[in-house]
């Protein structure tokens, strides 16, 4: 711009420049929203806390749980099945988890799905928690994605899984953080859901899968008030 | 009679040591596969293992699936007939510091493979770890039977020329199980070769030295994950395709960590957004916008043909 306005061939270029100004112009607009939109969060820290808080809250119950040796297993794994009900946002972790597939349900179906996947991943991982009653799980650090997810970072401390990283990503959904994906160790259980359950539907369609679920689902409801 | 009876115990005795070796040789061989794997993860990747980043169950992800699911199938039945049970027996036998101290005697043998990488990857401060650890735990620690190393904060670094391979930008190829070692991609079972020449001194030793060392440690890292293992064949929806993700997610993991990468913001978009369904939605309405529009000016020309029909009549 200023090139046209200063130069002897401004006459040629004035034309030029006007639209390279509003070009410019327009992607500086578009360039600033977009670095508001990432830099929004002006106080990191003060947006992480709150994720940050839940799931140190969490991981302080779900250990206390674990922590009443006197207390039958059944009756842990029941309050901590309580515990993960409360704390994941089960609608979100079911659409990610079928992704294309969701759109292939009626309502009805994704109804039912997100009832029984949240049975089923509140019960497996309600019976596998109780058997890590010597462990301890620091929180150590968070950050922020890019679209404004928290990822809260933490490590297995004791234990036979001493070391082992395992982080919990969480979104904010009416004003709650919730967790929608778990990430051990690198493996996240979204991303493994997902492959298993698109390899299910794609072999024998969601009847399938609602047939396996419900069937792993009735397992469980055998196995857990058997373990003592 | 008595004597052919006689001989006969001493083949059916010989036989039944061939059976025992081999045997042997398939436990042996297993434990192998999974330490190297992941001798400190493989808790959690005996719950789990890993995958294409975004959408690994496309078919390009695993092209050789069909093959390796036979050899899936072979080493479950394996481990399911085999391994599983004498690790029990392993666990019931052993008290917990014994089991402990089998660890960690192994992790001291594989260390020069650890350093060899750490080399390799010119991490040289980490390269300094491994060393400071061999020598601790080799010596305060009894030959390795306690982490003496852990207790004084020498970490417990975690490399293999797999990971060297994929430092240096070497992608890790189609997945591949191998028979016995388990799940692979080329890149890591070429590394695995490599890595197993780390442990040369083994030659040192009689044959049977080695199987011994090798058996013991299968049997004991297995005994450490039986529930593990056992709850995530029962839980899994497909266990293949569990082990398959699982493994290559946490050896993409651990790629990106020994490249200084964050590996999970990669997946992001893919994995937690929902994007491409607004998107679809969108592009639905334009389609049907443009059905609608197409209709029209059909409509129209149509309306113009008639009338300039109707008008050619007229002026006819």
């Amino acid at each position: 711009m200023r090139f046209g306005l200063s130069g002897s061939r401004s006459v040629y270029f004035f034309p030029k420049s006007k639209v390279s100004f509003l070009i410019l112009a327009a992607l500086s607009v578009v360039l600033l929203s977009a670095s508001s939109a990432s830099s929004e969060i002006d106080d990191p820290e003060a947006y992480m806390a709150p994720p940050r808080a839940v799931a140190q809250e969490t991981l302080d119950r779900v250990i206390s749980v674990l922590s009443q040796k006197d207390v039958p297993s059944r009756v842990r794994v029941s309050e901590i099945e309580q515990i993960v009900f409360e704390v994941f946002d089960f609608a979100t972790m079911s659409k990610l988890v079928l992704a294309r597939n969701w759109k292939k349900f009626d309502r009805q179906q994704q109804k039912e799905f997100v009832k029984e996947f949240k049975l089923y991943l509140s019960r497996t991982y309600g019976g596998r928690l109780d058997r890590y009653r010597q462990t301890a799980i620091e929180v150590y650090g968070s950050r922020i994605e890019p679209r404004g997810d928290v990822t809260v970072l933490s490590r297995v401390q004791g234990g036979e899984f001493d070391g082992i990283e395992m982080n919990y990503r969480m979104r904010e959904r009416t004003g709650q953080w919730k967790v929608i994906d778990i990430i051990v160790e690198g493996v996240s259980l979204v991303s493994n859901f997902r492959s298993q359950f698109g390899e299910v539907i794609n072999r024998g369609g969601p009847e399938k899968l609602f047939e396996k679920m419900e069937e792993k689902n009735a397992e469980q409801r055998l196995i857990i008030p058997e373990v003592d | 009679m008595r004597w052919t009876s006689w001989r006969g115990f001493r083949v059916s005795l010989i036989s039944g040591r061939k059976i025992l070796f081999l045997s042997l040789m398939m436990t042996f061989l297993m434990p192998f596969a999974q330490s190297g794997a992941d001798p400190v993860g493989a808790g959690v990747s005996g719950t789990a293992s890993v995958s294409e980043v975004s959408e690994p169950s496309k078919s390009n992800g695993d092209p050789l699936e069909k093959m390796n699911r036979g050899i899936f199938w072979l080493n479950e039945k394996g481990d399911i007939y085999l391994v599983a049970p004498a690790a029990r027996v392993w666990r019931w036998v052993t008290p917990s510091f014994v089991r402990t101290a089998v660890v960690n005697v192994n992790r001291l043998i594989l260390m020069p493979a650890i350093f060899g990488n750490d080399i390799f990857q010119l991490k040289f401060d980490k390269a300094g770890e491994d060393f400071l650890r061999v020598v601790f735990n080799a010596s305060f620690g009894l030959g390795g039977l306690i982490d003496v190393a852990t207790m004084v904060d020498i970490p417990q670094n975690d490399e293999d020329f797999g990971q060297t391979l994929g430092y240096w930008g070497v992608p890790h190829g189609p997945y591949l199980m191998l028979p016995l070692f388990g799940p692979a991609t080329v890149r890591d079972g070429v590394g695995r070769v490599v890595d197993s020449g780390a442990t040369f001194y083994f030659t040192l030793l009689p044959i049977w030295g080695t199987f011994i060392i090798r058996g013991v440690d299968l049997l004991n890292l297995r005994s450490r994950y039986l529930e593990e293992v056992d709850e995530s064949r029962r839980d899994a929806f497909d266990y293949y395709v569990f082990m398959r993700e699982a493994y290559m997610q946490n050896r993409d993991a651990k790629v990106a960590r020994a490249r200084g990468e964050d590996y999970q913001r990669a997946a992001d978009d893919d994995l937690y957004y929902f994007d491409d369904e607004e998107l679809e939605i969108e592009e639905y309405n334009d389609q049907v916008e443009r059905k609608l529009q197409r209709e029209q000016e059909k409509k129209k020309q149509d309306n113009e043909a008639s009338t300039q029909k109707d008008a050619g009549e007229v002026k006819q």
